[in-house]
């Protein structure tokens, strides 16, 4: 959705190809609505960077900072010429009040936000090891179009990323990849992880489930 | 136009899982009953839906799989938005949108909180460690401007912090077109040292509080909370007792002060301070009504009077605890606590 142009007056922001507007881990109050352009958004992953998304035209990033000030989970840069607008807690309400279907976009994206924290919290509350990786595979197969319709899926993640969601560390869960992998169950590769049968992942969690009662 | 739709006591209106998620319901008349599971503890949470209110809007909104199952309890009356209606029906009416966004808010920040929690061991380290690592990543690929940015805003936000120094050098290395320098010392080698000539020309004499030092009382809180997530309690006191002597000048740092005194209220039950403590949880409480941590306080309370001896009041107060919304793991633990105690 766009928001009209007359409050770009008072509340744009234009960014130049290849400009950062805002960066992992600095805090950060202001949430922003591409009126033109696109916006990458990428996550360091110890040394790397990892391109988590490409936001277009219509899309609203940062909007966490409606929460708290808390630090920005991840980097925004621009792609091309971006138009923006950018808001803050304190005009919230009144932007809100003069723009209802902006307002109803919000409770759509938290609450997927919810659920998605939800299900995220969920995999690292397994107590055994061999759960959390199975169901982050699980939580992550959830995203997919494909998910129930065929078996085999292609995960295009590293063991580090997957240790982020288990909140592991990266040898831990590369034991239990490297377990996996011995056992058929899934491939490595250096950009992605292929789970031959996510069902196997359906079972592992059960079964850990089972040992607990 | 939504339609009252009458339910028989004992009908389930939808199973949690389930997958349509096209109605949108109200309490209009008679008893649901939200049946879900609690995350962390496996427990089957029942919680009472009020006359007037909506249900389900959460999973039909997001097109989620329900999360809870409705189930009717007595004769009902229900009025059924199809999501059609529903939208029609709130972009009509803002406010309860906003309403229903602070409500959303809140449980986000209620689960990102338990994430926090979870993820104590092995979590990231301070921010401020994470934005320099983030700064030198930029760096070492050859980003310049990016890197430089990162490096910018580290001595902004952290002016006399422990990186500030190679923040200084390695950002005109960047500025400069220089490539991240062969053999530099890594950054964790920096990390815990402090006494280093890293600090230097920014005069940190006090402990390394100065980190925000010129902030803001969000700055402020949010090193505190760093601080507390480090285990360094005393220090994380000391600044959250700082703030409080700060005039908040803004509605946001309004609301940041009074987060300061639950925040208070836990370090000095770290510290094993529990009057302190309590005054702190008490004033939170009694200032704050609607604030987001009323519970958690109020089962504070409750766990320093049973460390007191003081068996009456803490029943009363899990009692409390109980009985407030939403039903989760404090409600749980709350009940177990008043189990014992009686």
């Amino acid at each position: 959705m766009l928001l009209p142009e007359s409050l770009f007056e008072k509340f744009g922001k234009i960014f130049e190809p290849g400009q950062i507007i805002f960066c992992e881990y600095e805090p950060g109050n202001d949430f922003y609505f591409i009126q033109e352009g696109d916006v990458k958004i990428i996550k360091t992953m110890g040394d790397t960077q990892k391109t988590l998304d490409i936001l277009t035209t219509g899309d609203i990033f940062g909007e966490m900072a409606i929460l708290e000030e808390q630090p920005r989970s991840a980097t925004a840069i621009a792609v091309d010429r971006v138009r923006t607008l950018h808001f803050n807690r304190a005009n919230f309400d009144s932007l809100m009040n003069g723009n209802p279907q902006l307002a109803y976009r919000l409770l759509q994206i938290f609450s997927t936000r919810i659920y998605d924290a939800k299900r995220r919290l969920q995999v690292l509350l397994q107590d055994d090891i061999q759960a959390k990786v199975a169901d982050a595979f699980l939580m992550l197969a959830e995203k997919n179009p494909e998910y129930g319709q065929i078996n085999q899926l292609i995960f295009n993640i590293t063991v580090e990323e997957l240790a982020s969601w288990c909140g592991q560390s990266a040898e831990e869960a590369q034991r239990v990849v490297s377990q996996f992998v011995k056992q058929g169950r899934l491939e490595l590769y250096a950009d992605r992880i292929v789970v031959n049968n996510i069902n196997d992942m359906i079972r592992v969690v059960n079964s850990k489930k089972k040992n607990l009662l | 136009m939504p339609i009252s739709r009458a339910y028989n006591s004992g009908s389930i209106v939808y199973f949690q899982n389930d997958k349509d998620v096209e109605e949108v319901y109200v309490l209009q008349k008679g008893r649901v009953m939200l049946i879900s599971t609690a995350l962390d503890t496996g427990e089957e949470i029942k919680e009472d839906v009020q006359v007037g209110e909506f249900f389900g809007v959460r999973s039909s909104v997001g097109k989620y799989v329900r999360e809870e199952t409705a189930q009717v309890l007595g004769p009902t009356q229900l009025l059924v938005f199809k999501m059609p209606e529903f939208e029609q029906f709130v972009l009509k009416n803002t406010r309860l949108i906003m309403k229903m966004l602070r409500v959303f808010s809140k449980e986000l920040r209620n689960i990102h909180r338990q994430v926090r929690e979870t993820l104590k061991v092995g979590a990231a380290r301070d921010p401020s460690y994470e934005l320099m690592n983030v700064a030198e990543s930029f760096h070492r690929h050859g980003s310049m401007d990016h890197a430089v940015y990162a490096y910018q805003k580290y001595l902004e936000h952290y002016p006399g912090g422990i990186y500030s120094a190679r923040s200084s050098d390695l950002m005109e290395m960047a500025q400069n077109g220089s490539v991240f320098p062969y053999g530099y010392a890594s950054l964790d080698s920096v990390s815990g040292t402090g006494t280093q000539d890293f600090s230097s020309g920014f005069g940190i004499d006090d402990g390394g509080m100065s980190e925000t030092a010129g902030g803001g009382i969000s700055d402020k809180f949010y090193n505190a909370m760093s601080l507390f997530g480090r285990g360094e309690y005393q220090e994380a006191l000391n600044e959250y007792s700082e703030i409080l002597t700060q005039e908040p000048s803004s509605s946001e740092e309004e609301e940041i002060t009074g987060k300061t005194y639950f925040e208070k209220g836990r370090c000095e039950l770290k510290l094993k301070q529990l009057d302190s403590a309590s005054a702190s949880f008490t004033h939170y409480v009694k200032n704050y009504s609607d604030g987001e941590f009323v519970k958690e306080s109020v089962y504070q309370l409750a766990v320093i009077s049973e460390a007191k001896g003081n068996q009456d009041r803490a029943r009363s107060l899990y009692m409390k605890v109980a009985t407030m919304k939403p039903a989760d793991s404090i409600t749980t633990e709350a009940k177990k606590r008043l189990e014992r105690l009686s």
